[in-house]
């Protein structure tokens, strides 16, 4: 066959398109090999339905290139060095989320801690606050309590005023038959000598009655004493022990309680 | 270029897939669309015709044809099984002759390619229809004229005339410039 009615006949479309038979499949290949004008003209038809091709071109999703790649990676032994690198960088990345996951979970729960524990050293302190507001509260509560008593006491009608003179000041005492009630004023006394102690007597029948030591501490400034009957003078002594003795060493203050 | 892609995909090199996919694709993609005439199992056929490549890469001789020729055959018959299968039959009727025609072809053609735009479309729906058929659907040349009641003297006259039209636009100009007109087109 020459060359131009080779080109004239179809068979070379025929071959682009897949169209020849084993035997037209020879043929035009044969006639390839022999004449250039014939791989010119082939690649021509070829050319121009691969421009047909292109312009009806449709984009592939995005991922399809990667997923082709990983199927080649899977079932290519031949190329284990293109194959691992992939997939051991792919493990490293989880490997870098996971620790950075970590980290970051570790660096939380000790900020966290720090801030617990901040937050409980507050709350202590705060506690302690109000453990002290609560004392003083139930101080000035014990406080109010005894004035009340102290002036129930002074307005009653059958009390009488003691006044304990030491030729210096007075001070008061309060005494009640009535209610068998003795308060005594402790702020209008004189400070004790150093290392002495005042102890309060109830004279009966001219002999001194121990009625306990003064508290110089006791709430409000006022001290309850106990009644003695028949007391005709009160007395305040200046002692050594602070426990008191059973009779007076230095009486430093003396008083007579009115009659009624 | 070509020549050193062809000897890394002779090499069984993993980047001659990646380069051949990124050239044909998109191309190859539009003709498996219009086989299978589904997204899904589309995208299942260019998956595996980039695979049949690799492992039979090796087997590719160029003296018989460019690599896109050679790529498109192996696209082809992939579709052509795949509308083959049960999976296939059963949800897809058999297209109608007319359906094809009338698939939308390239749109947002610039002005500037008119004369090109012009020559495709000027191409007479019969001789679409063919190529459509055998070149994109893997007809025969027989089955055509079995499928239109056309002669097969007529087919085969059609068939070089159709070809011949697209080589006025793309046939006798380098590859460059016929790549450049593709993208233009779409």
């Amino acid at each position: 066959m020459d060359i131009q009615s080779f080109i004239q006949s179809g068979l070379l479309e025929a071959y682009v398109l897949g169209q020849c038979n084993a035997e037209e499949r020879a043929l035009v290949e044969d006639m390839l090999s022999r004449y250039p004008e014939a791989r010119t003209e082939l690649q021509s038809i070829e050319r121009a339905l691969e421009g047909y091709a292109s312009a009806n071109a449709v984009p592939p999703p995005a991922w399809m290139k990667g997923r082709i790649m990983d199927l080649i990676d899977t079932e290519a032994p031949t190329a284990p060095t293109a194959a691992t690198p992939a997939l051991k960088s792919r493990s490293w990345r989880w490997l870098q989320l996971l620790a950075l996951a970590l980290a970051a979970l570790a660096g939380y729960w000790i900020y966290r801690n720090i801030q617990l524990e901040a937050e409980k050293s507050t709350l202590e302190d705060r506690i302690e606050e109000l453990q002290v507001q609560i004392d003083a509260c139930r101080e000035r509560d014990q406080r109010m309590e005894k004035m009340e008593q102290i002036v129930v006491l002074l307005r009653d009608r059958d009390t009488r005023p003691v006044a304990l003179d030491n030729g210096k000041g007075t001070a008061y005492a309060y005494f009640n038959p009535v209610r068998h009630a003795v308060a005594l004023d402790i702020a209008g006394l004189p400070a004790p000598a150093p290392g002495k102690y005042f102890q309060f007597w109830a004279i009966v029948d001219n002999q001194p009655v121990s009625m306990g030591m003064v508290d110089l501490q006791a709430v409000a400034g006022w001290q309850n004493l106990p009644y003695l009957e028949n007391a005709a003078a009160l007395a305040i002594s200046q002692e050594d022990n602070p426990g008191g003795n059973a009779t007076p060493t230095e009486v430093v203050m003396v008083g007579n309680i009115p009659a009624g | 270029m070509q020549d050193q892609l062809i000897i890394r995909l002779h090499n069984q090199d993993r980047t001659a897939i990646g380069d051949l996919y990124d050239a044909y694709g998109a191309a190859l993609f539009g003709v498996v669309l219009r086989i299978v005439q589904s997204r899904e199992l589309a995208e299942q056929v260019l998956q595996d015709t980039f695979v049949k490549a690799w492992r039979h890469g090796a087997s590719y001789d160029h003296s018989k044809g460019r690599l896109f020729t050679w790529l498109l055959n192996i696209a082809r018959n992939t579709a052509i099984d795949a509308t083959r299968t049960a999976y296939y039959q059963h949800y897809r009727k058999t297209e109608s002759i007319e359906n094809i025609v009338h698939t939308p072809g390239p749109d947002n053609i610039r002005p500037d390619l008119m004369g090109v735009r012009e020559i495709v479309e000027q191409l007479d729906d019969k001789y679409k229809l063919l190529i459509e058929l055998i070149y994109f659907k893997g007809y025969t040349q027989e089955e055509v004229a079995e499928e239109t009641g056309i002669p097969l003297g007529t087919v085969k006259t059609r068939v070089r005339y159709a070809i011949g039209e697209l080589r006025k636009v793309f046939g006798d100009r380098s590859p460059a410039v016929a790549l450049l007109i593709a993208v233009l087109l779409k």
